[in-house]
């Protein structure tokens, strides 16, 4: 740890809006969930922190083609060798996933639904690591699996016509899950998760701890419970955004 | 949104910020180079660098912000991974002003423009 971390740990201490956004996810990856059992959960997340630092990630990501890159990614006694490729590309290479990708994981036996799952345990577990390397603080450690099967359950209504998954359409909120969005609101990114609606609820709370929420957003000027103003956090924001070549 | 926070707080910014331009990043925006700096050290994935850019903003604000600082880094972070491993377009691809600025700051060259079709062409 570096000399400022005494001050950094003290001021952390003071957002229990954060420690309890984090726990409450570590609780969650604990469980079985809607494809995935809670072993697979945590190989999935404990898979996203290795591909942090994953040479062969740099490699494949240099190439004009991934596919022109024939070395494999280490082995899991879990997790198939597509699915470890995948992790490893949502956090070191997202810009070149396509839907021919995503379709062809299907056809190997990954559904849609499992794939958005997957996506939004690597993406939360990412966004709770790439935390504390910012304020060079440790991870968290990852808990362990609890027994049982995932539900298999979905929103009764799914649409495909948005990107490359099925999503809960605007509109089409119901009383199980109304608190997705507010009215009127479904941005493409807030449904991207919502075959998982889990997944939206666990990424919706990080982000309003981490940055605002959904409710502050049109709070231009400077949320009453942060220290930056607006402008400070979206230059912040665009600037990560720009260099993760993020379009949307 | 930094455009629409300057417009409704009536400041007056330069987006050549997003694209990296420390002296852009001072104008208009409260220790707005250090933010910048903070941000790139980030996303160097230089560890040192990292320390170096925390602590010249930690000496010149709060630890309080640099939690939110590093929150916000991280917040985003897991957006773009979102859009792009779902391949959501972007919403409104035909409002003036999300024109105006995608190409101001030249970002229908990424690479998931693919997934806002009127974007890529």
């Amino acid at each position: 740890m570096t000399a400022d971390a005494p001050l950094l740990l003290s001021a952390l201490d003071n957002r229990a809006d954060i420690q309890s956004a984090i726990e409450a996810h570590l609780d969650y990856l604990s469980e079985p969930g809607y494809w995935w059992t809670a072993s697979e959960k945590i190989a999935i997340a404990a898979e996203s922190r290795l591909a942090k630092h994953c040479r062969l990630c740099d490699e494949k990501k240099a190439a004009l083609s991934r596919r022109s890159v024939q070395a494999q990614h280490a082995p899991s006694l879990i997790l198939d060798e597509k699915i470890i490729d995948m992790i490893h590309q949502i956090i070191t290479d997202q810009g070149r996933i396509t839907r021919a990708q995503v379709d062809a994981l299907e056809k190997d036996g990954l559904s849609k639904l499992a794939y958005v799952e997957l996506v939004g345990l690597v993406v939360c577990i990412f966004s709770i690591d790439e935390f504390h390397r910012a304020l060079d603080l440790a991870p968290p450690p990852l808990p362990q699996p609890k027994p049982g099967v995932p539900s298999q359950s979905q929103p009764p209504s799914l649409e495909q016509s948005t990107g490359f998954v099925p999503m809960i359409p605007k509109l089409g909120l119901t009383v199980a899950n109304e608190d997705l969005w507010p009215t009127g609101f479904g941005a493409n990114v807030v449904r991207a998760l919502s075959a998982t609606p889990d997944l939206v609820r666990q990424w919706k709370r990080i982000a309003g701890a981490f940055y605002l929420h959904l409710e502050e957003m049109g709070n231009l000027v400077q949320a009453n419970s942060r220290v930056l103003n607006r402008l400070q956090m979206e230059l912040i924001a665009g600037r990560v955004s720009a260099i993760n070549r993020c379009f949307y | 949104m930094l455009r629409a926070s300057a417009h409704v707080t009536e400041t007056e910014i330069d987006l050549d910020a997003l694209l990296g331009d420390k002296t852009a990043a001072h104008r208009g925006i409260v220790h707005g180079q250090l933010l910048l700096s903070f941000s790139e050290a980030f996303m160097s994935d230089d560890q040192q660098r990292l320390a170096s850019a925390r602590t010249d903003l930690l000496n010149a604000t709060s630890p309080e912000l640099i939690i939110e600082a590093a929150g916000v880094a991280a917040n985003f972070q897991r957006m773009v991974r979102i859009a792009d491993a779902t391949g959501i377009p972007v919403d409104d691809m035909t409002s003036p002003a999300g024109i105006a600025i995608r190409e101001a700051l030249g970002i229908t060259a990424f690479e998931s423009a693919k997934n806002s079709p009127s974007a890529s062409h």
